[in-house]
């Protein structure tokens, strides 16, 4: 489990408070997505959670154990697989498969089963074969797909994706969130950072940041039912709840917390 | 305008010097400096000649790309050559004469000897860096570097900082690219006027280039912290290129047949 308590953070030099009082926790084998505008604090909470800031006040833990305790901290990044915004800038090797080893490689794991964990990472995010490429020859979607990759070599329990699908077109998104749902089906606990509201629809929870502080936390139906707190919070609705309230607007009985195309067609034609 | 995204100086060919370890050819690179600098007399640099010759052959190195690095050494050359031809009102026969300046025989003899050895250190030694990877390169490197360890030389971290290097010279040069578009389409000239104003032309093109550099290295570092990097010590390979029999076999041989000519002739 990762648990915020609380937390609050000061970056140094700045005197307006990055994230204030933030409560939240991921499971293992939770998706939790996190939504906010720009400048909201997403990404300093996805950086407290595997120690690359401290929190200022309150405490984050992982597994039980405390970040600011610095004999674990090296524990706690191993648990805590985060993948950056930019992919670019966290790409190591000048190979694909070198830089998926890096992870493993600073963890001691053996030679042999370095190789069978970076061919099962790559796999793992559809990019057999892609072994021996150079990194700047990748597309968007591939480099954010081999970063990923990186963080799974490690075999961590929790994953942090801060924006995986920020740069990335239909096809590439639907690929990042279908990696997001095996992993789940794994064991592994998420947190998924995003802009998209439309990402969201499978996760298991959703929380809302708003400069700073949690001003929502519930399942995503909960937060799609509320569309005027949503274009308050400057965070894009999804298609399909658009197409459910343009639907509702003319009449048709379709519930409010409809956002899985099945589940509206059913409403709608009902077998 | 472009910018190559190519850099180094590998010439990827399929040859029998190509495949060998990246370490036995640094250990022959070592041997062969050895041997020509114990070659004393134009007979022991004649053989060194036919070794280099050899190599080059091997290599499949088209010849023209292999003494490339001579060119530039032109002006050295020459010097060294004269330093040692050149005479003060010799005693000996003077083959040329213009005043009191000379050169005799056996200076202009001593000149070649020595003009002979750069080139073919220059060619030799090149020889490495045309037929390895920068990658291979900088993992033969870390290997080589390691027994440093001892005396706390950071072999694992410059190894990693190489490869950070290599890793971002392309992405770099992109970027570099992506710039100059961008100002091109706002109006900047890059190839107009004369040598200062060019070069005055791409400081808008550097600023945000190191700015962006920058930033990228503040990101990175933050990646490598959260993949656990702490420093070269306890870290294992992916990729640990083990020198072969052959390598081994080739690496004795050439040491000692290159050595060997030094010390005989
Ligand atoms: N290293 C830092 N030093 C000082 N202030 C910072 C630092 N990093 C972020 N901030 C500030 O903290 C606040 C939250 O930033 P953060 O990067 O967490 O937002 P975000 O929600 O991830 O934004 P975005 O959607 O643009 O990625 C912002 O006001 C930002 O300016
Ligand atoms: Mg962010």
């Amino acid at each position: 489990m990762i648990e915020f308590q609380d937390v609050g953070v000061v970056y140094a030099g700045s005197d307006s408070p990055a994230l204030t009082g933030v409560s939240l926790s991921v499971a293992p084998g939770q998706w939790v997505a996190l939504l906010g505008a720009n400048g909201s604090g997403k990404s300093t909470l996805a950086r407290l959670a595997n120690a690359l800031i401290l929190p200022t006040t309150g405490a984050v833990h992982v597994d039980g154990m405390d970040t600011r305790d610095e004999s674990v901290v090296w524990d706690v990044r191993s648990r805590v697989g985060l993948v950056q915004q930019s992919p670019e800038n966290q790409i190591v090797g000048t190979i694909a498969e070198e830089d998926v080893a890096f992870g493993p490689e600073n963890l001691g794991i053996p030679t042999a089963e370095l190789r069978t964990r970076v061919d099962a990472a790559l796999s793992a995010v559809g990019l057999d074969g892609f072994q021996r490429r150079e990194p700047h020859l990748l597309s968007e979607g591939q480099k954010q797909r081999l970063a990923i990759a990186g963080a799974l070599a490690m075999r961590p329990a929790y994953l942090v994706l801060d924006e995986p699908t920020a740069m990335l077109d239909g096809t590439g998104r639907a690929d990042v969130l279908a990696i997001v749902r095996s992993l789940r089906a794994s064991g592994v606990g998420i947190l998924h950072i995003t802009h998209h509201l439309a990402d969201i629809a499978s996760a298991d929870r959703a929380a809302v940041l708003d400069s700073g502080a949690i001003v929502f936390e519930g399942t995503p139906a909960d937060l799609f039912a509320d569309p005027g707190r949503v274009r308050r919070l400057g965070i894009g609705l999804p298609p399909m709840t658009t197409l459910v309230s343009v639907l509702r607007e003319r009449g048709h009985a379709v519930p409010a917390t409809t956002v899985e195309a099945e589940s509206l067609v059913e409403s709608l034609w009902p077998s | 305008m472009r910018v190559p995204v190519s850099f180094g100086q590998y010439v990827p060919v399929a040859s029998a010097v190509h495949t060998l370890d990246a370490k036995t050819k640094m250990g022959l690179v070592a041997s062969f400096t050895a041997g020509i600098f114990l070659v004393d007399g134009f007979p022991g640099m004649g053989v060194m000649g036919l070794v280099v010759v050899l190599a080059v052959a091997l290599s499949r190195v088209p010849p023209r790309i292999a003494v490339r690095g001579v060119r530039a050494l032109s002006f050295i050359l020459t010097f060294t050559l004269l330093a040692h031809a050149l005479r003060w009102n010799p005693a000996t026969v003077a083959l040329v004469r213009l005043g009191p300046l000379a050169i005799d025989g056996p200076g202009l003899a001593e000149g070649l000897f020595f003009a002979v050895r750069i080139v073919l250190l220059v060619v030799g030694t090149s020889l490495l860096t045309l037929t390895t990877t920068p990658v291979q390169l900088t993992d033969g490197l870390e290997r080589v570097m390691r027994p440093l360890e001892i005396v706390r030389f950071p072999a694992g971290e410059v190894a990693m900082m190489l490869t950070i290097a290599l890793r971002f010279i392309p992405t770099t040069a992109q970027e570099a690219e992506k710039i100059i578009i961008a100002q091109t389409a706002r109006g900047a000239r890059f190839d107009e006027g004369g040598p200062i104003r060019r070069a005055r032309a791409f400081v808008p093109v550097l600023v945000p280039l190191f700015v962006n550099l920058f930033r990228r290295a503040e990101e990175l570092a933050l990646a490598m912290e959260s993949r656990c990097y702490r420093g070269g010590a306890g870290r294992t390979r992916l990729n640990v290129s083990a020198m072969t029999v052959t390598d081994w076999s080739v690496l004795a041989i050439g040491t000692l047949v290159l050595v060997g000519i030094g010390l005989a002739l």
